[in-house]
This record gives structure tokens, sequence and C-alpha cells, in this order.
């Protein structure tokens, strides 16, 4: 889902910037020192986790996680997406410096959102951990769809000729979004089962009283 | 190879006080990412392969940081051809050669090569601790720091975790290859590696917490100015204004 560097124009830049700007800082100030290390250490492991490739059809695919990431993290995703993003541009060199504003909006927003959407619905499905993965892997579904969105928006924004493959790109990502709907719902599950505390209560001790089931 | 790999060779941009280098570069990259006329892409890129060849970094190891932009703009510029619309110079049935197209992706083309050659000069030429310190000293919150500086030492530390349970599961049998049939087998070896993490994770915010980790980070590098980083900021400097004179003229 990333934005190569040279895509996008300089307004598109400045303003992935200003509103990346804004998500951490609202990150941030939800961060207390002792949540810093937790907030890196299962950043780093969802980024090896997406590294993992499925293949399908002639190509492979690798995962986002960005709906289990806001799931699991909350608020703070964004500073662990931030950190990853950087990692993947520094590492790898996919995405990149000038992208990185646009890049962690891409995949903060539907990170939040996915957080915001479970926090909701996730308590109405009581102790059924069935259903409680089910809603999980929704909002994870829907979480890469909106992303999907937002990279056709920024590629609008970046020029005209930039649409025809911004819809394609959305196209891919619909049999994405299906593919990470089943592994959330699977790996959601599975910790339901065995450590419940993890996505149950919150990640975050702030967050157990909402989202408790 | 690690991005930081070449940062304590001996040269001119090696040399440059970080503080001003990291500053510097970050502006040069965005006017770069900014740029859309044929004069000032030109000149940005010889600027960047300039930067470069002053920086002594090697040549494979350039190339090999190159790699993965050069097959990804090899796989979408294509698409970007076919798709752009307005003025066909091709037709063949329902495919279409766009003029407007062939632009776009030589100009993409040029100024992602021209960003990530200039990322490598300046950001690949300070070791990646120096690169922290040096944004502390530049006021990004030391929260933020301190999760990166965490993060990347978890990175690699679950890279080969991750490695090591790919490893454990192909000799019981699980096959990439066939993909979404062992979408389960691939689900739970995610469940491994986040289960691991967070019981990890629990582990080193008590042991900070211990430590008396408060939050903050403090930087123990020492940085000096001396006159050469000055006239390398003012270099830096009439070089953006000449790239937006190209750019606006």
């Amino acid at each position: 889902m990333h934005i190569s560097e040279g895509v996008l124009n300089s307004p598109v830049i400045i303003g992935g910037y200003a509103v990346s700007a804004g998500l951490t800082a609202l990150a941030l100030k939800r961060v207390r020192p002792g949540e810093i290390p937790k907030i890196a250490v299962m950043g780093a492991a969802f980024f090896v986790s997406s590294l993992l490739h499925f293949k399908v059809g002639i190509t492979s695919v690798h995962l986002t996680l960005t709906g289990l990431v806001g799931i699991v993290l909350g608020t703070p995703a964004v500073l662990a997406l931030l950190a990853g993003l950087f990692f993947q541009a520094v590492m790898f060199q996919h995405g990149g410096l000038s992208t990185l504003g646009v890049n962690t909006v891409i995949f903060a927003v539907p990170a939040l959102l996915a957080y915001l959407a479970y926090s909701g619905l996730g308590p109405l499905a009581g102790k059924r951990h069935s259903l409680r993965a089910l809603i999980a892997g929704g909002v994870s579904a829907l979480a890469v769809l909106v992303g999907a969105a937002l990279v056709l928006l920024v590629l609008r924004l970046s020029g005209e000729e930039l649409t025809g493959i911004g819809f394609l790109f959305s196209v891919a990502h619909g049999v994405l979004s299906l593919l990470e709907g089943a592994v959330t719902f699977i790996v959601v599950r599975q910790i339901l089962k065995v450590k419940p505390e993890m996505i149950t209560a919150g990640f975050m001790p702030r967050r157990q009283g909402r989202s408790r089931g | 190879m690690e991005f930081d790999s070449y940062a304590d060779l001996d040269s001119p941009v090696q040399a440059w006080d970080p503080r001003f280098k990291l500053s510097a570069g970050f502006l040069l990259i965005l006017v770069c990412a900014s740029l859309s006329k044929a004069p000032s892409l030109a000149a940005a890129g010889l600027g960047a392969l300039v930067l470069i060849t002053l920086s002594r970094l090697p040549l494979l190891f350039v190339l090999r940081m190159l790699k993965a932009p050069i097959v990804l703009l090899a796989l979408m510029l294509p698409l970007l051809v076919l798709t752009a619309g307005g003025q066909a110079l091709w037709s063949w049935r329902f495919l279409h050669l766009y003029r407007n197209g062939l632009i776009l992706a030589a100009r993409i083309a040029a100024k992602s090569l021209t960003v990530i050659l200039l990322f490598i000069g300046f950001f690949g030429t300070v070791r990646l601790n120096t690169a922290f310190q040096t944004l502390e000293r530049l006021k990004v919150p030391s929260t933020l720091l301190a999760i990166l500086l965490f993060t990347y030492r978890y990175i690699y530390l679950y890279l080969e975790d991750m490695r090591k349970l790919l490893s454990a599961a192909r000799l019981r049998g699980y096959n990439l290859q066939r993909g979404l049939r062992h979408i389960g087998t691939s689900s739970g070896i995610l469940v491994t590696l986040l289960l691991r993490s967070y019981e990890q994770s629990e582990r080193v915010a008590a042991a900070m917490r211990l430590r008396g980790f408060d939050g903050s980070f403090r930087g123990i590098a020492r940085f000096h100015r001396s006159p050469a980083d000055l006239l390398a900021v003012a270099l830096t400097a009439v070089w953006i204004c000449l790239l937006l004179w190209l750019e606006l003229r």
C-alpha cells in the first residue's frame, strides 16, 4: 500500500506531512513512558509479520495488518506504523522520506478506524470468541479498503493521469482485503483462546474499561 | 547489508556535521520531490550523482539499495503508460500507449531515482544511532525517538525469529507455493510471533521501568560545527535556489 518516491506532487507531500504530524501528536499525547517499549516491541513484531508472503495466482502478496495493529495497540498504533514505515524506507527502500507523511496517513487512518470500530462492536459479542474474531476480521478487511481508497485519493490529487493506475491498485486491494480479513479472523480467534488480555482487555491499560466484553 | 554500513568512510559527506547534513538533506529531498520540469529534474539528478560520488559509497552498495525501487518502477510504470489517458501514440484493440503516460513515467522514474540517491547520500552516510541523536538535537519528540530506537532493536530480533519459525514450518511440510491452502499455518506463525512479542514487550517494559526509564531520550553524541559544515549548508541552499529557478522560470 506504499506510495513510492517521485509519484506525488508538492501539495500532497506537504499535506501528508501536516496530517501525519497531527496524528502523531495525538498519539504521543496518549502514550505514557512505561508503554514505549511495549509499543515498539509490538510494532516491530507487526512489521516483521507483514513481510510474510502468500502466493495468490501467479503472484504473491504480503499483508498490511493495519486493522490488527489498530485493534491491538489503539491510538499508539500511529507511532508503531510510523516507525515501521520509516524502517521500511531505510531497510528496503519501500516508500521513502518524501512520501513518509502520506504513507503514514494511508496506514494510520485505517488502523485508527479499525480500533474505533472494534472498540464499539467488539463488546457486543460478549465472550463469544468466534464472533469477536469475526468482527475483528471484518473490521480489518474494511481497513484495507479504506487504505486503498486513500491511495486512490492521493494519486488522484497528484494528477489525473494517475487515476487509472490508482483504480487498478484499489481493485487488487479488494482481493487483499479478503485475505487480510481471513488472517485477522484466525489470528484473533487463536489469541483470544490463549492470551485474551492481549485483545479483549486492549493492549493499553487505559482502554481496559472500554473494550472489555 | 545495512543502510549505514558505509557511514564511517573518510569523505567530505561523511565528515559533514549530521545536524546540518540531515536538515539540509531533508529540505533538498522535499524540493527535488516537488520538481516536474525536465531541466530541473536533470540538474537534480546530476546533483544526486555528485553527492554519491563525493560520499565514496561503493557502486555495488548503491545499486543494491536501488534494486527494490527499480523493480517497483518496472512493474508500475508500464501500467501507468497504458492507463494515463489522453492522446494515444499507439493502439491495438483495447491497449493504448498514451503520450501523457510516457512523459509522466519518465518524470516519475527520474524523480524517484534522484530522491532515493539523495536519501542514500544524506542519510546512509550517518550511523543510524547518530541520526537519532541528531534528531533529538533537532527537537523531534523524545518519545517518538525512543519508539524508533526500540523498534530498530527488535526488528532484527523478530526477523530472525520469523526465519526460524518458517524453517520449522517448512520441515513439517509447509510450502509457501501452495499459498492460500496454508493460510491456517501462516496465521499460526503470525500468532506465535505476536504472542512471543507481547510477552517479551511486558518483560522489556518492566526491565526498563526498573532501570528508571522515564521515556526521555538521552543522546551522548557530541557534535562539532566547523566552517566547512556551514559552507556545505550554503552550497546546498544555493543548489536549492538554482533548482527552484530552473523549475519556475
